[in-house]
């Protein structure tokens, strides 16, 4: 990923009653992202969120500006992205993709190609479709992943 | 109606075995396994185990908050994965954890 490209972090569905609300699906786990005043992006358009509840799998979503069940519809698909945010220590997702994985005696096994998401913890997928769980990644820097696997993952 | 307490919690002999084997030996290599069925047990702890979603083997580290649960829980039939375009935090342990 290009630094500073913005990232996605959910899309938008129906209309949601007559008063303008959206039904938005989340990509992300960071439920900050629908705060209201957050600013969020769709095409060339800047959304600011009014307010926002869950519901079901989703969220509803009232952004500023639009008050209609027609400026709902004219909404309906669109991605949204939002500016990279400092996450700390956790590492995100988009900055493992890509990563050269090394063990802890520094034998190279490949890069991450993805990263599957599983109910228990998260899993790298390498080259070759070897899946390495969340839990054996002792160090991560950019660029670069070092595990430590149990006997018989690889 | 859930299953008697008299019984225990229900795990594949062979897999109990396996997992009784490595604690006896103190080691935590995979271990390999189709019976989605078997309960999480205390012993399972601290152990990988791959689990069958069907189609290959999908590696489990067993941590305590799964006790409990069923192996075929943590070994999801349908993948899900994660593109290098969208915002999403890469999680060590589950939402239970």
């Amino acid at each position: 990923m290009p630094d500073g490209a913005r990232l996605e972090v959910g899309r938008i569905g129906r209309p949601h009653g007559l008063k303008g609300e959206v039904t938005v699906m989340l990509v992300t786990d960071r439920h900050e992202r629908l705060d209201d005043g957050a600013q969020l992006f769709a095409d060339e358009r800047t959304l600011t969120v009014e307010h926002a509840r869950p519901q079901r799998d989703g969220w509803v979503v009232r952004f500023q500006g639009v008050t209609t069940r027609e400026g709902a519809e004219a909404l309906r698909g669109l991605i949204l992205t939002a500016d990279p945010i400092d996450a700390g220590d956790d590492p995100w997702v988009h900055d493992l993709i890509g990563c050269e994985v090394s063990d802890v005696s520094g034998r190279a096994l490949g890069s991450v190609t993805a990263v599957e998401a599983n109910p228990a913890h998260d899993l790298l997928v390498l080259e070759g479709g070897a899946l390495v769980p969340m839990p054996f990644v002792v160090e991560h820097e950019p660029g670069r992943v070092v595990i430590d696997p149990p006997e018989g993952l690889l | 109606m859930p299953r008697s307490l008299k019984k225990g919690p229900f795990v594949d002999d062979h897999l109990l075995k396996k997992v009784e084997q490595q604690n006896a030996a103190n080691t935590k290599n995979v271990i390999k396994t189709w019976s989605r069925r078997s309960t999480v047990t205390p012993e399972m702890v601290g152990h990988t185990i791959a689990v069958h979603d069907g189609r290959k083997h999908v590696p489990i580290y067993i941590s305590e908050a799964m006790v409990g649960h069923k192996l075929g829980e943590f070994a999801p039939t349908r993948t899900f994965r994660i593109h290098s375009g969208q915002e999403r935090s890469a999680r060590r342990e589950g939402p239970g954890a």
